[in-house]
């Protein structure tokens, strides 16, 4: 069978990750096997495992481990705020009890971090070596790049900067941090430390010798431990101010913008239901998600859901109720449909595009052809040759132009879709999908239906 | 505990804007290894002051079990 070095791994000398048979593995280079060795008799990996920080593998010789599968890798521009201030809190935890063990994180990158069963866990089993008496924490500046820099940006200036991520390949510049970063910000001890004096220090050419420095200066464990408190104590009182969106009130009682009456939603949770159970897929992407409320449907009925949305108070909501409830099934994305996370960094294969991640069994696309289509100005035949692309099978609703929200989306534009009509959409979409059912939701002027696609297996 | 933080911040910063000679060939990275060391006596302290202040707060909460810690934290 096949072997793939999988990018990701291209820059790391202590091992790399492969896939064979649709399976993730990885190589321990000899080079690593010393610090390999310390992790496992130190008992580092037991204490880590225990705790269900770091993924558990199992050693299948010739310096082979295989980890858990992770049913779906995501990044941290994919991220909400609370999933990286999590993973971050993860990898200063990790640090914090590698030292209690003689060992130390040789790198701090977010991507070291994969949401499973519904929690933050470690990934990278090579990424710790033996702690050096004296010797600076090596990933600090790259730990305050890829955490604590998006997180404070995100607090004192906007959420969605962590989509600066992106081109960063999920660093942010300590010294674009601090131009970026408002006066208040200085206020706070921990980010004038970490962020604005240490892009001082990095522009300030420095003539000691690095070598002399470290032997004669060093640094103590219990300064490290310090400073790994101190990051710790920075990145907990980080927080992001509340604030409501259109969507996050658009399932709520008090607040109805839907178009739903409960008798038309119950209508529309049974006929998903009854679709998905038709299906039994593995892995479902609930595109639009919302709050999650269908994605619990999908994850209820055992399929390992993305619930995404483009709205980003949204997806922090649904993470802390995936938080609060331990649901183990749903990961929730900041993931706009029209504009996907890219393939970025080394020859633009490091970190893959979201769509060359999976194909899941199933596409939700519920209260949403109406956006793509008329909001977004994307013709019918190409949503569903996109769709038909993307996945084995797909639930859409189609949302006539007659219902109030398509309505109020030709408000204040001229209506240039004399195409979209349910007798077209069914016209377009049969080129790519053979269409199984459909259905009225009762009590609207929707209709629910279930397609298997023609382009995939 | 913010005070001292703050005290050993203005420091710093007092150190890092004083003129020095340059070595052009410093990468960004290195940077932040010698910002650690130029910081590590300042978190050492804070990390001993630490340790005191708890060992005292367990005293007089009668925590006879903890009174060991601050020798404890100094074990290397």
């Amino acid at each position: 069978m096949k072997r793939n070095n999988l990018a990701s791994s291209y820059r790391d000398p202590s091992g790399f990750v492969f896939e064979k048979d649709g399976e993730v593995f990885r190589q321990i280079n000899k080079t690593y096997q010393e610090d390999y060795a310390l992790l496992v008799n130190s008992g580092l990996y037991k204490a880590l495992v225990r705790k269900g920080l770091l993924i558990p593998h199992k050693e299948i010789g010739g310096r082979v481990i295989k980890p858990i599968q992770i049913p779906f890798i995501s990044y941290p521009y994919e991220w909400c705020f609370s999933q990286l201030k999590d993973a971050a809190l993860l990898t200063l935890e990790i640090q914090k009890i590698s030292l209690e063990h003689g060992m130390s994180l040789k790198d701090a990158t977010s991507f070291n971090i994969q949401f499973y069963k519904g929690k933050p866990t470690f990934i990278d089993t090579l990424s710790f070596e033996k702690y050096k008496k004296g010797v600076p924490w090596v990933a600090y500046r790259q730990f305050c790049e890829q955490f604590l820099a998006p997180l404070a940006l995100m607090v004192y200036k906007d959420a969605r900067l962590s989509q600066m991520l992106i081109p960063g390949v999920g660093s942010i510049p300590l010294d674009l941090t601090a131009k970026l970063l408002p006066f208040a910000a200085k206020l706070n001890p921990t980010l004038l430390l970490h962020i604005f004096a240490q892009a001082k220090s990095q522009k300030i050419r420095n003539n000691l010798s690095l070598k002399n420095n470290s032997k004669t200066v060093g640094m103590s464990l219990n300064a490290m431990r310090e400073l790994i408190n101190n990051l710790e104590s920075a990145i907990k009182n980080l927080k992001l101010p509340r604030e409501n969106t259109v969507w996050s009130s658009y399932y709520s009682e008090e607040d109805k913008i839907n178009n739903y009456s409960s008798r038309a939603m119950k209508s529309k949770k049974d006929l998903v239901k009854k679709y998905l159970k038709q299906v039994k897929p593995k892995l479902v992407w609930d595109a639009g998600a919302n709050d999650g409320t269908f994605s619990q449907i999908s994850a209820g009925i055992g399929a390992f859901t993305l619930s995404f949305d483009n709205d980003y108070a949204v997806v922090e909501s649904n993470y802390l109720r995936v938080k609060k409830n331990k649901e183990t099934k749903i990961l929730p994305l900041f993931i706009d449909l029209v504009k996907p996370s890219p393939g970025i960094g080394w020859n633009l294969e490091e970190r893959s595009s979201f769509f060359d991640r999976s194909i899941p069994d199933v596409i939700l696309a519920l209260a949403l052809i109406h956006h793509l289509a008329i909001a977004n100005n994307l013709p019918l035949v190409m949503l569903a040759n996109f769709f038909a692309e993307h996945t084995r099978n797909l639930i859409i609703e189609f949302v006539p132009k007659e219902d109030s929200q398509v309505k109020l989306l030709l408000t204040l534009r001229e209506d240039i879709f004399p195409y979209y009509d349910q007798d077209n959409f069914e016209l377009e979409f049969s080129k790519y999908f053979f269409i199984k059912e459909k259905a009225k939701i009762a009590g609207s002027n929707r209709v629910i239906y279930l397609m298997k696609s023609k382009l995939q297996k | 505990m913010q005070k001292y933080l703050k005290f050993i911040v203005f420091i710093l910063l007092i150190a890092l804007v004083l003129p020095r000679p340059v070595k052009a060939y410093l990468d960004p990275g290195s940077a932040s290894y010698l910002f650690q060391l130029l910081i590590a006596g300042a978190l050492g302290a804070l990390f001993y002051l630490k340790s005191i202040i708890k060992w005292f707060k367990n005293i007089f909460s009668g925590n006879e079990s903890k009174k060991s810690q601050p020798t404890e934290n100094e074990k290397e």
